[in-house]
């Protein structure tokens, strides 16, 4: 059976608005009930089977973790804590979003969840000290992207479930390229406001007072995460077990701040409910899709393919990248997953290309991918709250593409800074 | 006609509030099973041997559960390619195509869901106190998930067919407190940190 019927009734049920997750069952069963040899049995078995996995357990957490900080008021803290650190640097309030962003993206797991619960503090805190809606939405976005980058990351979670690699592994080669792409989006902001290309107001540099002050403030909110990378430091828990960590923390931390009512807390398990159940009917359904895909033997025809074209590892690198950026920009973020790792992984394994170096490259390309027009979802998450038009926010989240793709070939062109700490740990 | 659909979309939000319910409360069991089992291994120094199979079993349930009340909610990801041509036989058309979709892929599931128990039920779990057949695990709650799936699919089709596609809403909407309780603090904090 060819595989036409896999990839085209897919493609065409997804350019029909049918929902990602429901277009990929369908033509995974389409494929099974026209095919003479496979039973459509196949399809209820690998569903099920699929999400029974205790380290895909990371994710409902994670993502909990994630909605739990956003209720438990610990944003604003967050956001006092890098005002005082770095709000008086010029570029202002713009360097203090990317800051807050790196900051949460080590308590959450969803770059969604990070736009949208700190993005709308970030926002009207810089429209308020007189920054551009479209600045405001861009700069957000471009720091949101940090978040599944930095450990805990759901999309980590998935890639190392489908890989077979740890996912502690993966979590530790996320940190230093998000703590690169923050410093280069804090550059880029620091060039635009030396040549003017920045209004808004400049901060007060704050005392020594001030600055403890609000340390001490925001310092429980901040032990998340380094509670967090000292757990997978120490290897005291999986980060499945961190994951429920860091949710009961949140909790115990969101009504020690008198923040986390009841009625938040059911809006918090109520949206996690929502998120697991979108990404989850993903991956049950991704999964059979996969394993069609790999019985038809795709993966090595398209080894043969693209080593045919080039046998060097960086150009192949390069091809599999550009695949990946292009899927990005029109497709989400975990169905690309679903089905590119198992067509792509066997190839760049036998050109030895470590997994856990892949895991970063193909995580890179996806959060670029969710700020990318004309389908990213974070242009329209800040598109909704900062009340801009597409147009306004895809001209001023131009210049951050610079840092964002020198992050992405340096990660390419040097394993070592994805590997590095890892390999230090034993990973 | 309209009278049935009311009292179908009724139904649909009772199931899908006990579906959210459930969800939550196994979603806490999970929580709670997991930090049980770092508390026993550290403070109790005694491993308990059977939370990794519970909670990925839970995981199961909650997936295809989940998956329901995001349906209910028309939350699942679909990509808008047509969203700039704005009409409603379009958008009609649209919206009965995505629910035959549904309504085949979970008709497809539930034909074979008798099979997969048979197979499934001569196995049963290895570390719970309990011995429970393995269709409890993986084929009873996708049947329940797919089940949910085609009686909602089976309303928004019915939907699609007798209402203006900008009259039609979800069955279920957002539950609890949304409201942010950092802005105005963020804003008071701002207040004289800024000069011009």
């Amino acid at each position: 059976m060819s595989l036409l019927v896999l990839f085209g009734s897919f493609g065409l049920l997804v350019g029909l608005q049918v929902p990602i997750a429901i277009a990929m069952g369908f033509a995974g069963a389409a494929y099974l009930m026209l095919d003479p040899v496979f039973p459509t049995l196949i399809m209820v078995q690998r569903m099920a089977r699929g999400i029974h996995s205790f380290p895909l357990l990371a994710i409902p957490l994670f993502i909990l973790a994630g909605h739990l900080f956003n209720h438990a008021g610990i944003a604003s803290r967050i956001f006092g804590f890098a005002n005082a650190l770095v709000g008086h640097i010029r570029g202002g309030l713009a360097h203090v979003n990317i800051l807050a962003s790196i900051i949460f993206a080590g308590m959450s797991g969803v770059a969604a969840a990070d736009a949208a619960g700190l993005g709308a503090v970030e926002i009207r805190a810089m429209r308020k000290a007189g920054f551009s809606a479209p600045f405001s939405a861009a700069i957000t976005a471009a720091s949101a992207i940090i978040g599944p980058i930095v450990p805990p990351s759901v999309i980590m979670v998935l890639y190392a479930v489908m890989a077979q690699v740890s996912i502690a592994g993966m979590f530790l080669a996320g940190i230093v390229p998000g703590l690169l792409m923050g410093l280069l989006l804090m550059g880029t902001v620091y060039t635009m406001a030396r040549s003017g290309r920045i209004e808004g107001s400049k901060q007060n540099r704050v005392s020594l007072r001030e600055l403890a002050t609000s340390f001490v403030a925001a310092g429980p909110a901040i032990a998340a995460p380094v509670l967090l990378v000292g757990g997978l430091l120490l290897g005291v828990a999986t980060p499945t077990e961190l994951g429920a960590l860091t949710c009961i923390y949140a909790i115990v931390l969101g009504f020690s701040y008198r923040q986390l009512t009841a009625r938040r807390l059911l809006a918090a398990f109520s949206e996690t409910i929502t998120s697991c159940g979108v990404i989850l009917l993903l991956i049950a359904v991704g999964i059979p899709f996969g394993w069609i895909v790999a019985v038809n033997n795709l993966p090595a025809e398209l080894s043969s393919f693209l080593t045919g074209l080039s046998d060097n590892p960086l150009i192949i690198l390069a091809m599999i990248n550009v695949g990946l950026l292009i899927a990005g920009a029109v497709m989400e973020a975990a169905a690309i997953l679903l089905i590119a790792v198992p067509i792509v992984l066997p190839l760049v394994q036998s050109i030895g290309i470590d997994p856990v170096h892949f895991g970063v490259i193909v995580v890179l390309n996806l959060v670029i991918g969710v700020t990318t027009p004309p389908f990213g979802m974070i242009l329209f998450i800040m598109m909704d709250i900062a009340e801009v038009r597409m147009s306004e926010l895809v001209k001023a989240i131009l210049p951050f593409y610079i840092p964002i793709f020198a992050v992405l070939i340096l990660v390419i062109l040097v394993p070592e800074i994805t590997l590095f700490v890892p390999r230090l740990l034993g990973y | 006609m309209r009278a049935i659909l009311d009292n179908f979309r009724r139904i649909l939000y009772v199931v899908g509030v006990t579906e959210l319910a459930f969800s939550i409360v196994i979603l806490v069991a999970i929580l709670a099973n997991i930090g049980a089992q770092v508390f026993s291994r550290y403070v109790l120094n005694l491993p308990l041997i059977w939370v990794e199979e519970l909670a990925s079993y839970l995981l199961i349930w909650l997936g295809f559960l989940s998956a329901a009340v995001a349906h209910k909610q028309r939350r699942h990801v679909s990509i808008a390619l047509l969203h700039a041509i704005k009409s409603p036989p379009l958008a009609r058309a649209l919206t009965i195509l995505a629910e035959i979709c549904v309504i085949f892929l979970a008709l497809v599931l539930l034909a074979n869901i008798p099979l997969a128990i048979g197979i499934e039920s001569r196995t049963t779990s290895i570390g719970l106190p309990i011995d429970i057949p393995k269709h409890w695990f993986f084929s009873v709650p996708l049947a329940i998930g797919a089940a949910s799936l085609l009686f909602t699919s089976l309303h928004g089709l019915l939907s699609a067919l007798t209402t203006r596609p900008d009259k039609i809403t979800p069955i279920l909407g957002r539950f609890g407190d949304h409201s942010d309780p950092d802005l105005e603090r963020v804003e008071a904090a701002l207040e004289g940190r800024t000069s011009t």
